[in-house]
């Protein structure tokens, strides 16, 4: 049994400390807005918070995330209220919408660090891969959600 | 492989041709009633009735319009909805969309066949959807008129309501549709002269719930009971499954059972994690024969080889390319693209329910006629006990036409008389694709004495794309319809459009193709033989403007006389590229254009070449895809699109002796953010009719950079990906 605070709950799983926190999310918790993509670290797809950072949760032992503050997308606000799902809406972002959770996470974690992030800050913090390749709402995006923070 | 004769020739093959257009009496107006609407229906105790097959209107006046069309990011639910909408006088906020389950009337019209793909939802669906709108609305207006004991003249609609002439009373649609359903269908509806959402950009439906988590993906499907289910399939093409520790694999935690199907091993468990660890551990021994193919001798022996003796089947024969090649000046080049694939950010996966004689399949699908009679065949149900419940798709780009995945979820199903979920690895689904397949050109082109082509002959050799998807119930007796079959190379034409309908006026060409068979499965890939077929085209045609010495826009547009459509996005992207104006410093600009999926389009790329580095600095492209439904949908399909054409460009898939070689995204990289360059979409306004944006983004983007990177550097880049160039980008 691992003791989980998840989306500000405590939440007790069955599960080997082994499995990646990503399929004790979707499986154990039912929160499937968090995405497998590639297992490997390699897509971002998976991205969380772990006590604030972005994480890829394809690749974290979910025994590493006891006792740690952990955020999924259905966390990140009530009602589609955090800045980045304002921004995403006002600029309709999604296409297939898969990688997009992950991508939302990534950039909120971004933006908690720093809020008014350059181009270049973008390039270098945000490598998920969009297959449908909205990256340039995406980018519009962020600087639009950096405003709303303001 | 088998090659079949069309059942019907005169009727359905004729419909196949890719250019054939929807005839003005086809248009059948269906009231069919939905399949298993009964314990489909997300509200049993909310009753509702049918007017026509799209739209349901439940006693509380709710509306819900049925979309025939998967959405993948495409837009097309929220465009073919918004149109039944505005037919019922209500904003797209007012209605639900439900996914329709397999029946006749759902089908393309064009093809007979119901799928999702080939950029034709809005060409096949839009004006359709339009009548089904406005024949549900004229059913509503008589059932009131009747109510109320009065003409139909004078009844109008408004915010889901009937009013009366008199302008005081008023139904709700609710009040009005049970009668309303048991009226004949209209047969020639009015549409209003007036809806109010084209031109304009919608609010895509499906955007919030993509936005908190809640978008329900296949790989999402949660139902009680369900077991979950991994599948490791032989690393190399061909190979069978020899031996296996199966036993040792059902005493792992959380295993229910281990089923081998014929070149592989499924693993159900409590969790996908038990399955694919348990699988993962497993000892599998994998036969000796299989594949041989090697991506790396390919082109030099299979490919060439078979370009310099075919057999060739001539697709295009226009006045004679050999005769005016004769003594004229001459360029022959030959070009090369590999294998890709699809790589859909959610891998395959499909869940299913097969018990009490019924089959329940919940799948991310474009191909749902095919996952119909496939399941058909695998579960031996008749087709009314199976209903296909669709999701929304984490990409599609023609994968998710195929149905093997669905298969072999139902062969775990059947096993276990249980709901099982069936997950693809990221691993599985690069190893079991169905790839774009590789192919060699070699393209000749004679220049009359003022430089311009008065013959061009393509030599293409390439596996045919259409060996799944080609519509199964045109092909005679196919036991299993997941099956390569291969159609007559007649209506076999994808690997070669776009050299066959090109834009430019050449009074000598001459298109032929060898279709090569091989022991890899190829099938469609976003922008089918399009995206190809231009790298080689629009290159080639950048070295004849060479040879002429002449500007490439310039040369272009002096080809272009008899092609309106054509000469203007060529003349669009030139004003807002700046192509007259110098290029900034270190920078050279690259143009291409594309006639393809009933639309036109031209690029411009601007790239600086640094110490092998390819920076693709800005996009431009200009666009007719006929008349705008929805700027905003457009623009992104169009920018989602160039992205992809760019990605084509660094991506492939090599295979040694069988095994393909790229599994994840570590070794198959598609573009990411901080590559990502401005792209500018720009449309021309046209009255012409509506056509595909899905695909026509990426066609002309490979060729735009590379006749750039032959501007800034003088290298010719002939083969992609562009490592083989010896560049990477920036
Ligand atoms: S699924 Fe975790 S990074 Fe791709
Ligand atoms: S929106 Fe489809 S993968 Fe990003």
């Amino acid at each position: 049994m691992i003791k989980l605070n998840v989306n500000g709950r405590a939440a007790t799983v069955d599960a080997d400390p082994d499995t990646p926190l990503l399929w004790v999310l979707r499986e154990h918790l039912g929160l499937t807005g968090t995405k497998y993509g590639c297992g490997i670290a390699a897509c971002g797809a998976c991205t969380v918070h772990v006590d604030g950072g972005a994480v890829r949760s394809c690749s974290f032992p979910v025994g590493e995330a006891k006792d740690r503050k952990i955020t999924t997308i259905e966390g990140l606000s009530h009602n589609r209220s955090h800045p980045v799902q304002k921004a995403w809406i006002a600029e309709q972002v999604p296409q297939c919408g898969y990688c997009q959770s992950g991508m939302i996470m990534a950039v909120a974690a971004l933006l908690a660090e720093k809020p008014r992030p350059t181009d270049a800050d973008i390039d270098a913090a945000i490598t998920n891969i969009c297959r449908c390749g909205t990256y340039q709402r995406i980018r519009k995006a962020i600087h639009v959600a950096a405003g709303f923070s303001q | 492989m088998n090659t079949v004769k069309l059942r019907d020739r005169s009727n359905a093959a004729v419909r196949f041709t890719r250019r054939a257009v929807l005839r003005g009496g086809a248009l059948v107006l269906s009231a069919a009633i939905i399949p298993g609407e009964g314990h489909a229906a997300p509200n049993p105790a909310k009753e509702t009735a049918s007017l026509t097959a799209w739209v349901r209107i439940g006693r509380d006046g709710s509306v819900t319009v049925i979309a025939s069309q998967s959405e993948m990011g495409q837009g097309i639910s929220t465009t073919l909805a918004a149109a039944i909408a505005d037919e019922l006088y209500l904003p797209l906020e007012k209605v639900a969309i439900a996914f329709a389950p397999f029946a006749p009337a759902y089908r393309d019209p064009v093809y007979n066949w119901m799928f999702t793909g080939n950029s034709q939802g809005t060409s096949s669906f839009y004006q359709l959807m339009r009548q089904m709108g406005a024949a549900a609305r004229e059913m509503l207006v008589s059932a009131a008129a009747a109510r109320w004991g009065v003409s139909v003249d004078g009844v109008t609609l408004g915010n889901g309501r009937i009013a009366h002439p008199d302008g005081r009373r008023t139904l709700s649609f609710g009040a009005v549709a049970a009668d309303a359903a048991k009226l004949p269908v209209p047969t020639a509806p009015k549409l209003r002269d007036d809806p109010p959402s084209p031109g304009g950009a919608l609010r895509r439906w499906d955007i919030p719930a993509k936005v908190d988590g809640s978008a329900e993906f296949g790989i999402d499907v949660r139902l009680p009971g369900m077991l979950l289910a991994a599948v490791r399939r032989a690393p190399r093409l061909g190979s069978k499954l020899e031996k296996h520790d199966a036993d040792s694999l059902k005493s792992r935690p959380g295993v229910v059972t281990v089923l081998e199907i014929s070149d592989g091993l499924i693993v159900v468990a409590r969790t996908y994690w038990q399955a694919k660890r348990a699988l993962e551990d497993a000892n599998l021994v994998w036969s000796a024969a299989g594949s041989e193919f090697s991506s790396a001798t390919a082109f030099d022996q299979v490919y060439a080889q078979r370009l310099s003796s075919g057999p060739f089947f001539t697709h295009l024969e226009k006045g004679s390319a050999s005769s005016a090649m004769d003594g004229a000046t001459k360029l022959e080049a030959t070009y090369q693209l590999p294998f890709e694939a699809h790589a859909t950010m959610e891998p395959m996966n499909c869940t299913a329910h097969v018990a009490d004689g019924r089959c329940e399949i919940w799948a991310p699908t474009q191909g749902v006629e095919l996952a119909q009679a496939v399941a058909a065949q695998v579960t031996g149900l008749p087709p009314e006990r199976i209903i296909i419940r669709r999701t929304l798709l984490g990409g599609g780009f023609g994968r998710r036409l195929l149905a093997d995945f669905v298969k072999q979820t139902l062969v775990a199903a059947m096993a276990v008389k249980q709901p099982v979920k069936l997950i693809w690895s990221r691993e599985e689904d690069m190893t079991h694709d169905f790839y774009r397949p590789a192919v060699l050109h070699r393209i000749a082109g004679a220049l009359d004495s003022s430089g311009s082509a008065v013959a061009l002959s393509h030599r293409v050799v390439s596996p045919s794309q259409m060996l799944y998807i080609f519509p199964r119930s045109m092909l005679g007796d196919i036991k299993d319809w997941t099956e390569a079959v291969a159609p007559p190379e007649k209506f076999d034409t994808m690997a070669v459009e776009g050299i066959i309908e090109q834009p430019y006026d050449i009074a000598n060409q001459l298109v032929e193709q060898h279709r090569l068979e091989l022991d890899i499965p190829t099938s469609v890939w976003r922008t089918t033989g399009h995206g190809p077929n231009n790298f080689v085209l629009e290159c080639f045609v950048d070295e004849l403007a060479a040879a002429a010495k002449r500007d490439p826009v310039a040369y272009r547009r002096s080809m272009l006389r008899s092609d309106r459509r054509a000469l203007n996005v060529l003349d669009l992207v030139a004003v807002k590229s700046g192509w007259d104006r110098r290029s900034p410093s270190g920078a050279a600009r690259g143009v291409a254009l594309a006639k393809a999926f009933g639309g036109y389009v031209a690029a411009v790329a601007e790239v600086s070449v640094r110490n092998s580095r390819l920076s693709v600095r800005r996009l431009t492209m200009a666009v007719d895809c006929g008349r705008l439904l929805d700027p905003g949908i457009a623009a992104s399909n169009i920018q989602g699109g160039a992205v992809w054409g760019l990605s084509a460009m660094q991506t492939e898939i090599t295979f040694e002796r069988g095994r393909p070689m790229q599994l994840n995204f570590d070794a198959f990289e598609p573009l990411r953010l901080g590559q990502t360059p401005a792209i500018e979409v720009h449309f021309v306004a046209s009255d012409d009719k509506p056509g595909g944006t899905g695909e026509l983004g990426p066609v002309p983007v490979p060729a735009a950079v590379c006749n750039a990177v032959y501007a800034a550097t003088g290298q010719r880049i002939r083969a992609l990906p562009i490592s083989r160039a010896g560049l990477s980008f920036a």
